[in-house]
């Protein structure tokens, strides 16, 4: 049985897609966007959630890390929905980041030691069914699937 | 999100309604801080009507939970359900953040 071509998954090819200023004001739109579209490819209530958590933890690092305060750019975001599978891609064209790489956090840790921040990347990494990250065209392209 | 707090006979008591999300989150800390510089020691989250949270709203309440515990006190959950609950184990939070049936229960424990 011949493998599917791995390649495909992040090409933006029957991607729908919304592009909005890279600012807090926007995350609720591209959020709707999303979402209504999720809805209405009749992902499952567990889908839905996993997707929402992971876009919010991917779009608000764009949002908050991607542009410095002097040059705000843009943030896009795609998807693709078949039979039992939703795929999304975030793109934008801030500095170069991969959203999920890095060490995971250390679980064990109690309150004093336990830092606030490294739970979205690793939420993604937990609650994607794939997640994979590009710099292309100058660009980060984020792609994932739940 | 809606959220409102109360004074209790062993701690304060806040209700969350709705969602902790990016947007939110920043409401839990707002609303715990006045108590916390007022001298309170021990808070219980009620997330009985808490739909959605990420880990935005985790790091609210982490955030929460080291400002009490210089003065020795607590932040504690009640009325774990549904999203929130998987994504609380799946974090680790609910080894961080004891947890409980209900807010009776958790000042109880407190």
């Amino acid at each position: 049985m011949p493998m599917q071509p791995s390649r495909s998954f992040d090409q933006p090819d029957g991607f729908r897609w919304l592009t909005q200023p890279a600012d807090m004001a926007s995350f609720v739109a591209l959020r709707e966007f999303i979402m209504g579209a999720a809805k209405a490819a009749r992902l499952s209530e567990e889908q839905l959630w996993k997707l929402e958590l992971v876009f919010e933890e991917v779009v608000v690092n764009v949002i908050r890390y991607a542009y410095p305060a002097e040059a705000p750019g843009t943030v896009s975001a795609g998807y693709t929905a078949a039979e039992n599978h939703f795929a999304v891609q975030v793109r934008d064209s801030g500095k170069p980041f991969d959203p999920i790489a890095g060490a995971d956090p250390d679980l064990t840790l109690g309150i004093a030691e336990r830092r606030v921040g490294g739970l979205g990347r690793f939420l993604t990494r937990q609650l994607a069914s794939r997640a994979e990250y590009a710099r292309r065209d100058g660009c980060n392209v984020l792609t994932f699937a739940i | 999100m809606d959220i409102s707090s109360i004074k209790q006979e062993r701690g304060v008591l806040v209700t969350l309604v709705g969602r902790m999300d990016a947007v939110t989150a920043v409401q839990f800390e707002q609303a715990c801080d006045p108590w916390i510089k007022g001298g309170e020691k021990n808070i219980v989250a009620d997330f009985t009507r808490l739909e959605y949270i990420s880990s935005m709203g985790l790091g609210s309440l982490l955030s929460v939970a080291k400002k009490l515990q210089p003065n020795g006190g607590r932040l504690a959950i009640c009325g774990l359900t549904g999203m929130v609950k998987e994504v609380f184990r799946l974090s680790g939070f609910d080894k961080l953040i004891p947890g409980f049936e209900n807010a009776d229960a958790a000042f109880q424990k407190l």
